[in-house]
């Protein structure tokens, strides 16, 4: 078994005497890409500013690399980078000063500005006021300051979130090189399922403050339903003549749908229209995609009066 | 530890336009100085009266909030403050280093003020010698009494995101000292008064201040102001 490197356990953060966050419990392993999911306003961001100390949980305890964040915060927090909600930064410095200020905090060599700089390809733009940075670049520059640490873990909320897409790209690209190249753990929130996809090894949902979800993304992608649609020309008919085989079908105009687990079973279902003369023109298999579980399991926490917006 | 947070906040405050405020005051009290008439008797602790008078009435402690302002200001910019506490510091750490750069910029104020009345009493050709004790314990006693000033208006600056928040407050609190001034019950014991008090070029400099008014005007409500700052920089959500 793999080292846990962040576990909370019943993690409650309450604002007038609503549960922002509700009992949840994050277990996260060395070497993950936890991708942390869920709706704006889901209580991501809350969850992330209690792991690390910006705000205090209202019940439920939290440790990281075994130890309690309550006892052993400034040691914790030296293994950790983060980047929490917008990036932040010193705008009347440049780029090269912001990282200079974090450094004589953190009490790294000076040679680690210069690595991080060009981590993020901020190195022909580090003399520059941050005032004139894009969005994207102080973007970059917060992961920069992240990573200045040579933390173990890393935190990061949103982190593409107002990137154009090469942006979006480009950090996806360096977020999923880490792990590899520095054997560190990630965590990484978002509300785009699409994205967290794309990088993550593990998923965690969260929905009104309550984890609704945590395992591997593979996981998460086997719950997909697999269906398999034949366009048979007339549905009731090809229906009720396979119900007597013992296979249930939903019929809809000139198709019908079945639920399968096996090939045999549709290999079954097959000829069985086939005896029964009803013509086959098409058979195909219809996944239900990650957007649709996530959504499903989210409209499930939600209620049923709720729409979709959220996501 | 304390010392590289401090030397990681001279860093950022060294790009903010605090030093060319840092100026204001020193002008000031030349232009007090230049345009004072003085006696051929005593004119050395003559203009050390005339220029500490108006020094330490008004500019002195209202100087104080602009430099708490500034040393929170760009915390409160973009996410300054969560960045400080996700860092691997303790937070009193973080609010001692503020503290001690404050205080240093008023000694630095109070050395520049020194400076331009050793600079005006020559340029005026005065006689007799400098009252080198009276100065310096005129620019320590000062020091002292700015303690609980620096602490509160770094208490309400780490508060509000507000640029003018402390400073209105401070205004607001040093305006009545030109009535506190003169009031024999109120003088001793108003926080605020305290620069002037402590400042007054007299023969026994501070040693005029009683020592009752001392602990409790200065001591007691600097070490008030610095725990409740202090306490509310621990619980602050970022």
């Amino acid at each position: 078994m793999t080292e846990t490197i962040i576990q909370t356990d019943g993690l409650v953060k309450s604002f007038k005497g609503t549960n922002v966050v509700d009992r949840v419990d994050l277990t996260i392993r060395k070497g993950e890409i936890y991708g942390f999911l869920g709706p704006n306003g889901a209580g991501k961001t809350t969850t992330i500013r209690m792991l690390l100390g910006l705000m205090k949980p209202s019940a439920g305890t939290i440790s990281i690399f075994g130890k309690s964040l309550t006892s052993s915060k400034i040691e914790i927090l030296r293994k950790v980078g983060s980047l929490v909600e917008s990036p932040s930064y010193y705008d009347h410095l440049n780029g090269r000063e912001n990282l200079e200020a974090l450094r004589k905090v953190l009490q790294v060599p000076k040679s680690r500005i210069d690595e991080v700089l060009a981590i993020v390809r901020l190195t022909k733009d580090a003399h520059r006021p941050v005032k004139e940075y894009s969005l994207g670049m102080k973007q970059r520059l917060g992961i920069a300051s992240s990573l200045l640490g040579e933390p173990e873990l890393l935190i990061l909320d949103e982190p593409t979130n107002g990137l154009d897409p090469s942006g979006i790209q480009e950090i996806r690209e360096l977020i999923k090189s880490l792990p590899e190249e520095c054997g560190i753990t990630i965590m990484i929130s978002s509300h785009l399922l699409s994205e967290i996809e794309q990088m993550a090894t593990q998923v965690g949902i969260i929905s009104k403050g309550r984890l609704i979800y945590q395992d591997s993304i593979e996981k998460l992608q086997s719950k997909a339903q697999h269906r398999i649609r034949l366009r048979v020309g007339n549905g009731e008919i090809a229906k009720k003549k396979l119900l007597p085989h013992g296979h249930v079908a939903e019929a809809e105009e000139e198709y019908i749908y079945v639920e399968v687990h096996h090939d045999d079973e549709i290999a079954s279902v097959v000829s069985t229209l086939v005896k029964e003369k009803i013509p086959v023109y098409r058979i195909e298999e219809q996944r239900q995609s990650l957007e649709d579980i996530f959504l499903d399991l989210t409209k499930d926490e939600e209620g049923s009066y709720a729409s979709h917006s959220a996501s | 530890m304390l010392r590289s947070l401090i030397s990681s906040e001279l860093l950022k405050i060294r790009k903010t336009k605090v030093w060319l405020l840092l100026f204001l005051s020193p002008i000031l009290a030349a232009i007090v100085g230049y345009l004072s008439d003085i006696p051929s008797e005593g004119g050395w602790a003559y203009l050390l009266f005339m220029m500490t008078s108006s020094h330490s009435l008004l500019i002195f402690p209202l100087m104080i909030s602009v430099f708490s302002g500034f040393i929170c200001r760009y915390e409160h910019q973009n996410g300054g403050w969560r960045r400080m506490f996700s860092m691997p510091v303790g937070r009193q750490n973080v609010y001692l280093a503020k503290f001690i750069v404050v205080f240093s910029l008023v000694a630095l104020n109070q050395l520049m003020f020194s400076a331009v009345y050793l600079g005006m009493g020559y340029m005026q050709g005065l006689e007799g010698s400098v009252p080198g004790e009276i100065l310096i314990k005129c620019l320590a006693g000062g020091l002292i009494a700015a303690l609980p000033l620096i602490a509160l208006t770094l208490w309400v600056a780490t508060i509000w995101s507000s640029f003018v928040a402390p400073f209105t407050l401070n205004v607001i609190l040093t305006l009545p000292n030109m009535l506190v001034a003169n009031s024999e019950t109120f003088r001793p014991w108003y926080p605020w008064v305290q620069p002037f008090m402590m400042m007054q070029g007299e023969e026994d400099g501070f040693f005029t201040v009683p020592a009752e008014s001392l602990l409790v005007a200065i001591g007691v409500v600097f070490v008030i102001f610095y725990i409740a700052g202090s306490m509310s920089i621990q619980r602050k959500a970022v």
